[in-house]
């Protein structure tokens, strides 16, 4: 089969995968290699969803034995398949690489023969990059679930950042769609992947510095860091019932207790014809959108989980963003006087982000700041105005300072125009599948899993967050 | 009172430099020698003259700008020198007025300077500032932390959207293997920022000879594997690429076709990360744009290109 052939296939049988970053680790040029890294990342191009190419990002193989039934690449599907040969997919990495198409390698894969086989492809090819080509670009290696671990510390000794894909948020679903998949095969290599770029830290860290007086411990042969741009998982919504309640509950465990840089969502997108998925033919997009603020706020602005949602409302608000939720909840800690606030206030106003707060606490201190001063910084003036002081006087007087009439003025619908099927976007809540269950959101609505293997349950609503606190008790 | 370009100090008149740094850092020196207050600062294609206003040619000298550099940079800190220098990048009009009001502002700051008192200080040959001084200098000047004064707010904002500039380019350039072996990109930014570019590209490119055209700019940035330079050109003769070109452009954009999902068609947010002024120089993106704004456009650029031919090729003449 032809190069471009085998690349259509392979890249199409991507894309479903969303994770294309190629952040979270500085390393500069160095002597005789190709490339470098630079920790914010760098978007080379766009596609027409609006979503950044940064990597290349193929399929080792869409070859594939597990039958997943939201997947493009389940065996039961009839497409074309194919599988790259390392040597093939090195050559165009750098060939792109050279002229600046991509920042490194998204090197994900179905499982050809078992996980190890697989794994041991992607090894190839990254070592042919690394070793042969000396490529110091960023490579990002999807673990397949399975795979020995000692692969797995082989490939992540290559890589810059791993991931593994978590698929669905409760075992339950991934017990309908996806059931040669479970929870502790998930989970075994993410703590695998955490354990090691923690030890390896470690290490790093005590053979740094002359720190004892024994004889400086350097190791002789240098070996590359183990995953040094650390980990993330993705997962799809929209398939199954779960609410955003348990999906963000879910996502702050994982950056809690497994230290993961990101975790993706996915709204749902119909591919497959299954009687198991939900057939409406809309795609959650605006929910998919809030998950997302949802999950900055949790990452970058300090907010804890149990003040965005909670168990009785729990799907987040698709009329205003979730920060400006919060605002509206707790209008007594506000106005807010910009010349002398903390920065962790600064930060719960809508409309200042961590740059802007980081700016205002800059610029008060050489002078005072007022409207014109605010909007020079770049603060979205128009809807901080209701939540700050200026040196003492309010800015949005004419509007009542009460949850609705401040809820009116920061509405801000998700307007994604009038293209392709966006038009028939829907909204949280609105499935049509599992027709046992009409209200998927309490847990004791979730009907009991079949059997019990002893110890914890695994399902249910924190069942993810039991299984990742006690992997001995909890059995898939 | 700590501001000190004032309407009413200015004299009337205005200044016409050659483009560089070096000119107008000439240009800011013969305002102090000179005691003058310019009311406009720009280059002589950009300037207009104000009613009854004198206009002074400044001589780019290498001394006196070299003299202010180290002046600044010895007083205000490196970091301030960076800005001024990254800031002179800008097209932006009043660039260099608002650049000039900044030298005569952070020279005023930072009166009290640690080299003040250095009996040495009139032919100290230090750029930067000495031992004794830097214990004392912060990381950062304060003066880059006042983003709401009326002074260095405009010039924070101008080296800001010069380094915007510079990652879009570092994320939209596309090299093209030629003949020889030399890597070729072609870009339209809206600052000259080449200069700032080179450094990460040869970086990126390790030991591999390159060059960047910037086709608004008319500067090239050549790099022999090692070091790179500056030139400044009209003509372009760009040799037919490798054999192996065309197929690597066909695959990229084979896979640029492949990853797009859609039932999440959003062109609007695609503009908007990837505006439409850079598409004519994405491979990827030639085939979606119309012909005729391809066309139109290489013809206007060939008649702009024979209506400012300049005096020959001039090498080297900026090394940042």
């Amino acid at each position: 089969m032809d190069i471009l052939e085998k690349l259509e296939i392979l890249s199409d049988a991507a894309k479903y995968d969303v994770a294309c970053t190629s952040s979270g680790i500085t390393r500069n040029a160095q002597e005789g290699k190709i490339g470098l890294a630079s920790a914010s990342g760098c978007c080379h191009s766009f596609t027409p969803d609006g979503r950044c190419i940064t990597l290349l990002k193929v399929l080792m193989t869409n070859e594939c034995v597990y039958d997943c039934a939201y997947c493009v690449n389940r065996c039961s599907n009839e497409v074309p398949r194919t599988t790259f040969t390392p040597q093939e997919l090195a050559d165009l990495t750098i060939a792109f690489y050279r002229r600046n198409y991509i920042e490194g390698l998204f090197l994900s894969s179905g499982v050809a023969k078992n996980p190890d086989h697989t794994t041991e492809l992607m090894i190839q090819t990254l070592s042919i990059l690394r070793n042969e080509y000396a490529f110091n670009g960023y490579i990002h290696a999807k673990a397949i679930p399975g795979a020995s671990p000692e692969l797995l510390d082989e490939l992540g000794h290559l890589a810059d950042r791993m991931s593994v894909n978590m698929e669905l948020p409760s075992q339950e679903s991934l017990k309908l769609l996806a059931p040669q998949k479970n929870k502790q095969r998930i989970l075994a290599p993410m703590r695998q992947i955490q354990e090691n770029i923690a030890t390896d830290h470690e290490t790093r860290a005590l053979t740094r510095k002359r720190n004892t007086y024994y004889p400086n411990a350097t190791p002789t042969k240098k070996m590359r860091s183990f995953a040094p741009a650390g980990q993330s998982t993705q997962m799809i919504i929209g398939a199954t019932p779960e609410s955003d309640f348990h999906i963000l509950n879910l996502s702050a465990a994982l950056y809690k207790h497994f230290s993961l840089k990101r975790v993706f969502f996915s709204a749902y997108l119909p591919i497959n014809q299954d009687a198991r998925l939900p057939q409406n033919d809309a795609i959650q997009l605006n929910r998919e959108h809030r998950l997302y603020q949802a999950d900055w706020l949790l990452r970058f602005y300090q907010f804890d989980v149990s003040e965005l949602i909670d168990q009785d409302k729990p799907f987040l608000d698709t009329e205003v963003d979730p920060k400006a939720n919060w605002a509206l909840n707790h209008l007594d800690f506000f106005p807010i006087e910009v010349n002398s606030a903390p920065l962790q206030d600064l930060l719960r106003v809508p409309g200042i982000g961590p740059k802007g707060a980081k700016l205002i606490v800059q610029a008060r201190k050489k002078s005072c700041l007022k409207e014109a001063e605010l909007r020079k910084l770049g603060i979205a003036y128009k809807r901080a105005r209701y939540f700050i002081t200026c040196n003492g006087t309010y800015a949005g007087k004419g509007i009542a300072f009460t949850p609705e009439a401040l809820r009116a003025q920061l509405a801000a619908p998700i307007d994604g125009g009038k293209h392709g099927r966006r038009a028939d976007k829907c909204l949280a809540g609105q499935l049509s599948i599992f027709d046992c269950i009409d209200q998927p959101q309490t847990p004791d609505a979730l009907p009991s899993p079949p059997m019990s293997l002893g110890g914890a349950q695994a399902d249910g609503l924190f069942g993810w967050q039991q299984a990742i606190l006690h992997p001995e008790k909890v059995r898939a | 009172m700590s501001i000190l370009v004032h309407e009413e100090y200015s004299q009337d008149v205005a200044y016409a430099y050659d483009g560089t740094l070096e000119g107008l850092l000439s240009a800011i020196f013969y305002a102090y020698q000179s005691g003058e207050h310019p009311q406009d600062i720009d280059t002589p294609q950009h300037l207009q003259l104000r009613l009854g206003q004198r206009l002074h040619h400044i001589e780019t000298s290498t001394t006196s700008a070299l003299r202010l550099q180290r002046g600044i940079s010895r007083i205000c800190g490196e970091d301030i020198f960076d800005l001024i220098k990254h800031a002179s990048l800008s097209d932006a009009p009043n660039a260099s007025y608002a650049i000039y009001t900044f030298v005569r502002y952070a020279l005023n700051q930072n009166k009290t300077h640690p080299c003040k008192l250095c009996k040495t200080r009139h032919n100290c040959p230090q750029t930067t500032p000495c031992a004794r001084a830097k214990t004392k200098a912060r990381k950062v000047s304060s003066l880059r932390l006042e983003h709401a004064h009326e002074i260095t707010g405009p010039v924070l904002r101008l080296e800001r959207a010069v380094l915007n500039e510079r990652h879009r380019m570092k994320q939209f350039l596309r090299f093209e293997q030629t003949a020889q072996g030399i890597w070729f990109a072609k870009c339209n930014p809206n600052a000259n920022v080449i200069p700032v570019l080179m450094d990460y590209f040869c970086a990126r490119f390790g030991c591999e000879s390159f060059v960047i055209f910037d086709e608004v700019h008319h500067i090239a940035g050549v790099c022999d594997g090692r070091d790179w330079q500056l030139v400044q050109t009209d003509s372009l003769n760009i040799p037919i690429n490798t054999s192996n070109e065309q197929f690597i452009q066909a695959a990229w954009k084979c896979f640029y076709d492949a990853v797009s999902i859609d039932a999440r068609y959003h062109p609007e947010l695609r503009r908007q990360f990837m505006p439409k002024r850079f598409w004519r120089n994405i491979c990827e993106m030639h085939e979606r744009m119309p012909d005729t704004a391809l066309k139109a456009h290489t013809s206007a650029s060939d008649a702009s290109n024979r209506q400012t031919l300049s005096p020959g090729l001039r090498l080297d003449q900026t090394r940042e």
